[in-house]
């Protein structure tokens, strides 16, 4: 079936409604095999819907889908053979222990990897034999990724695999997540942690009110989306934002003042303003835009306020 | 369908049962708590049954020891008509407690007075059953007669007048009936004679096998087993594993609704036998039952459990908050085991309670497993196990169909 596919996840005019609310609206993308596709959007914008239809749990309104060239409406248990999935908040049998959860999933398969395997490349030998209910945050997301994996998929959803761990943990998770993508898998990540795309996405997917706002790779979002380059000047208060506040743009936070830059003339010109002016700062940092203000400058919203 | 999957479902879940401390208690060992509670402290209560009654003599003095039984106001009495078949109407009636004056009672009161027999004797006998009243092993008789052996002698002529008793000793009203019907024998004695305290009551067992409350009282309560580890069970695992994400994850796998259904029916039947042997093993050695686990009582736990594991997929469907489900399930179970006569006979309820519990699947689990188990009457327990089974049919399949194990799940 792949071989009949040039493409991993085809989507197209996909929607999804619930009464009158528009969950899902007419979205349409292709993902290509072998990369990491990470799928952007605040709470409440459309993700899970999407990603829950491409793993024939939800039925769409209208559109089509394919996922490893079969159709989401008429190949669901084929679909469900060749599939990974960590749903958001994964959770599995609580008093089951790890290689007994593992091989309850093996075992609803016709063809799946062998569990010591799975087990020793999540990196979880020494807990084998302990109980879900007992192990770490980040260690059962690490369980959830096994069983992800447990028919050795063509494609891995992962559904906010992070969410909730420490960033010792998260990434542990990462690096996993990356190994898959070395081996060849499709791994279609949802997530709202920035760093976490920019970090790990080949492509990413911006979705905002069920709609796809953007979608290329990172570099070419950031660089086709107008963000520039800023400079921080810590701590130079009042004086220093009245000095610099001809740079379109300037804002002063709390004592700082950040000054966006057109080019690279502007960096000595500011600093030879300051000294000119004997104005006192702290120090100055350069910041490189970032998937996050591509996606600020998509939706006009506060990130803090989107969890 | 992949049996493999069905198979590492059912024992992953035994597993899980059996690691879980809360469950472990709840199914297996609370039940067996209860029934040494009930066991213990089982009386009659200050109540005021309802007593058949019918009199085959037509005497004045018939009439008079009715009316001595009427006055007590223990209990409620229903005249039946004299030509009516004793035993058909325990049967369809249901009743646990039938007074029978028998044909020529007056004239032999009257024959022992003028004897100079100054103590008609009332012959109490014990019929357990209101199911089978026909079920002759099931029989034992307690006889009211003369305390003094001397005076029996002195009249060998007189042989004593009985009423007849027949009761459900299933009931824990059975030792009360008997024995405010002695007091009640005695004090007519008294009356007649003009003396106080002239008969005793002398205990004597007819038949080999004797039936205590406790032996009725174990198969209710392995009843109340299957009702709620079906209802509470279910509720329980579809609402926690819908709650907690496991139900979307398996949806993700090829393991179909059927073969999940099928696989948590499968355990539960285990753990419901598993409860319902320790049930009666535990009974054997406390209160030494008498109680005959056999096929059929195998089928109606089975058909048992199809039917409350039904109503139980049908409560998680609606509500599907895990608190309220567990709550729902409860305001389900708990009133049908009043309702269905597991602790409280069914015959001291009001007669709209009575109604209710016709409908009730439960109640006619509870005659099932005391018809296979302490009656050995296999047609009247397959009467039952079918009138279960119909209703877990309808119950299970619309549980089935309306399980949602996909969208929305």
């Amino acid at each position: 079936m792949k071989d009949k596919s040039a493409w991993a996840i085809e989507i197209s005019e996909l929607v999804k409604e619930y009464g009158s609310i528009r969950a899902v609206d007419h979205i349409s993308f292709k993902i290509p095999f072998g990369v990491i596709f990470a799928f952007l959007g605040p709470n409440g914008a459309g993700k899970t819907t999407t990603v829950e239809m491409l793993e024939c749990l939800r039925t769409p309104s209208s559109g089509t889908a394919s996922v490893l060239g079969l159709n989401i409406a008429k190949d669901q248990n084929e679909i469900r053979k060749r599939i990974g999935v960590l749903p958001q908040e994964f959770n599995t049998f609580d008093r089951l222990t790890v290689r007994e959860s593992l091989k309850y999933y093996a075992m609803m398969y016709e063809k799946a990897r062998d569990v010591d395997e799975l087990i020793s490349s999540v990196d979880l030998v020494d807990k084998a034999n302990t109980q879900y209910k007992n192990l770490s945050g980040g260690l059962k997301q690490r369980v959830g990724v096994a069983i992800a994996l447990v028919n050795d998929p063509q494609i891995i959803f992962l559904d906010e695999p992070t969410e909730g761990l420490d960033p010792k943990a998260r990434r542990g998770v990462w690096e996993i997540i990356t190994k898959l993508r070395d081996e060849g898998k499709t791994v279609f990540l949802t997530t709202h942690y920035m760093e976490e795309a920019e970090t790990l996405a080949d492509i990413v997917a911006i979705i905002l009110d069920g709609k796809i706002r953007a979608m290329d790779t990172t570099t070419n979002l950031i660089n086709n989306h107008g963000c520039q380059t800023k400079l921080v000047v810590h701590g130079g208060g009042a004086d220093a934002f009245e000095a610099l506040r001809r740079w379109r743009g300037t804002e002063l936070s709390d004592s700082d003042v950040i000054v966006p830059l057109r080019d690279k003339k502007d960096l000595t010109k500011i600093v030879d303003l300051l000294d000119q002016r004997q104005i006192a700062f702290d120090e100055l940092e350069m910041k490189k835009p970032s998937l996050e203000d591509v996606f600020l400058d998509l939706t006009a919203t506060n990130w803090e306020g989107v969890s | 369908m992949k049996l493999s999957r069905i198979y590492i479902d059912f024992i992953s879940s035994l597993k899980i049962f059996f690691r879980g401390r809360s469950s472990f208690f709840w199914v297996l060992a609370f039940p067996i708590i209860l029934m040494l509670i009930f066991g213990a402290i089982f009386s009659g209560g200050n109540v005021q049954y309802e007593l058949a009654v019918q009199n085959k003599d037509g005497s004045d003095i018939s009439f008079a020891f009715i009316n001595a039984v009427n006055s007590t106001n223990a209990f409620k009495v229903r005249m039946v008509n004299a030509s009516e078949n004793a035993d058909a109407y325990i049967k369809s009636n249901r009743i646990s407690g039938m007074l029978i004056v028998p044909q020529g009672f007056g004239n032999q009161v009257q024959h022992n007075l003028a004897l100079g027999a100054t103590r008609p004797s009332t012959a109490v006998q014990m019929n357990p059953t209101t199911t089978s009243a026909t079920n002759a092993s099931a029989l034992n008789a307690t006889r009211v007669s003369s305390s003094s052996s001397q005076a029996q002698s002195n009249n060998t002529n007189a042989t004593p007048a009985a009423v007849i008793l027949k009761v459900d000793q299933s009931s824990t009203s059975a030792p009360v009936i008997s024995g405010v019907l002695s007091s009640i024998a005695n004090g007519f004695n008294s009356q007649l004679t003009g003396s106080t305290q002239i008969v005793g009551v002398e205990n004597q067992q007819v038949l080999s096998s004797q039936f205590k409350y406790i032996d009725f009282f174990v198969p209710g309560i392995i009843g109340l087993t299957v009702l709620t580890t079906g209802v509470l069970g279910t509720v329980g695992t579809n609402t926690q594993y819908r709650n907690n994400g496991i139900l979307r994850k398996l949806a993700t796998t090829p393991l179909g609704k059927s073969e999940w259904i099928i696989s948590k029916m499968l355990y539960q039947t285990v753990v419901i036998f598993i409860s319902a042997a320790l049930i009666i093993v535990v009974a054997k050695l406390v209160y030494n039952v008498t109680v005959v686990p056999n096929v059929v009582t195998l089928l109606l736990l089975f058909v048992g459990t199809i039917c409350f594991t039904g109503i139980g997929m049908i409560i998680a469907r609606f509500v599907k908050d895990e608190d309220a489900a567990n709550a729902a399930a409860s305001a389900v179970t708990f009133p049908m085991l009043f309702l269905a006569g597991t602790f409280i006979p069914l015959e001291t309820m009001p007669d709209y309670l009575q109604t209710i519990a016709k409908f009730l699947p439960l109640t006619y689990l509870n005659y099932g497993l005391r018809d296979a188990m302490i009656l050995g009457d296999t047609a009247s327990a397959l009467y039952n196990m079918a009138i279960v089974l119909i209703a877990g049919a309808i119950f299970f399949v619309i549980g089935s169909i309306i399980t949602d194990w996909r969208e929305g799940g």
